[in-house]
């Protein structure tokens, strides 16, 4: 199940920043990606709401800067 | 230096207008205009800004106290908003310290497309703007007996908050009041001047009896193009119970977007903001 929603999390990434799967690790971040920048990072934000079903509360959007982050609050959230 | 996000104060503004007037085009007194207006006289910032050494990023801010329902409430209208593409993984942190006081209404009257998304983001509510257009007055009307109008009210002829919007808009030249009477009936009026030379307009901003606006809106428009000179009166639709009759409905307008703890669109009016400057 987990490697289930971390798969799903890097493609709504892979997608929305335009990245290949294969190019997005665990350390990947605003720092390593380029194209994860503030509008993006937007984006991100509603496909991953519209995958998950969750909505984010701003604050807690802007520190999902990493997977593991953005997991760990899907799950937060109960995300399905 | 590195970067970082910071309340940007009168000791930065000069600094700010040039940055604006670079990162937006225009002159500095054009954005100058936005940060000395005149209904708050101990602002508390005049914006936030990415600071490196320079500028890099400025989101202005446009505070005033307003008393809704007998209640004062702080207000924030934003404006002039720019960020160096070199900076712009900083700009939700931008708008993040902008938006960090929960008690404020924060208003943005003209979002781009960028900003709608960058606004909801932020949870702002939006609405569409829908303006109601009026060209000239209709000769059909001209029978019926026209209301006592005054263009230059007086201070006996205001109540207290209309007193205070008089005041608080006092030496902004494209803004302009007048005062509506029927028999026992009232109406205040404010408007602003918007748009240069044949493309002027009068924008109706507020009016504190909306049936009575509606049914002397032809007069209105004929003071307000006496006292503006100008041909065409627009008014937001949501100000008025219903479009005013022989008025047509223009839509192609950037929504009116904010965010608040306790306020309704109906409480939100353009007064106190950018437009009136």
């Amino acid at each position: 199940m987990s490697g289930d929603m971390k798969s799903r999390i890097v493609k709504v990434l892979s997608d929305t920043l335009g990245v290949p799967v294969a190019s997005i690790s665990d350390s990947s971040s605003p720092e390593t990606i380029a194209s994860w920048d503030s509008m993006n990072h937007i984006h991100l934000v509603v496909a991953l709401e519209a995958e998950f079903g969750v909505s984010f509360d701003p604050e807690k959007a802007l520190e999902m800067l990493s997977v593991a982050t953005i997991e760990s609050t899907v799950r937060e959230l109960g995300g399905k | 230096m590195t970067a970082v996000i910071r309340r940007a104060t009168e000791r930065d503004l000069p600094e700010v207008l040039r940055y604006l007037a670079g990162a937006l085009g225009g002159t500095t007194g054009h954005f100058r205009r936005y940060f000395d207006y005149p209904w708050l006289t101990d602002k508390p910032e005049i914006g936030f800004m990415i600071d490196d050494g320079g500028v890099r990023g400025f989101i202005g801010v446009i505070y005033a106290n307003r008393m809704i329902r007998g209640v004062v409430r702080r207000f924030c209208n934003l404006t002039s908003i720019a960020v160096e593409p070199s900076h712009r993984k900083l700009s939700l942190q931008l708008f993040k310290a902008t938006f960090a006081d929960k008690a404020t209404t924060y208003t943005g009257f003209s979002p781009s497309k960028e900003m709608i998304e960058v606004l909801r983001f932020f949870k702002f509510e939006h609405h569409p703007m829908e303006k109601a257009v009026l060209v000239a007055a209709p000769t059909s009307l001209r029978a019926l007996v026209p209301p006592k109008i005054r263009l230059r009210p007086e201070p006996r002829d205001l109540v207290d908050e209309e007193r205070s919007i008089v005041r608080d808009h006092t030496g902004l030249s494209r803004f302009a009041t007048l005062v509506v009477e029927r028999g026992s009936e009232r109406c205040f009026v404010a408007s602003v001047r918007r748009g240069r030379t044949v493309r002027a307009y009068s924008e109706i901003v507020h009016v504190s009896n909306n049936e009575l606006a509606l049914e002397t809106m032809p007069w209105i428009q004929g003071a307000l193009a006496l006292r503006q000179r100008t041909a065409i009166a627009m008014i937001e639709t949501r100000l008025l119970p219903r479009v005013p009759r022989l008025a047509y409905v223009a839509k192609k307008f950037r929504p009116l977007m904010f965010r608040s703890p306790d306020l309704k669109h109906e409480d939100i009016d353009a007064l106190y903001t950018e437009l009136c400057l």
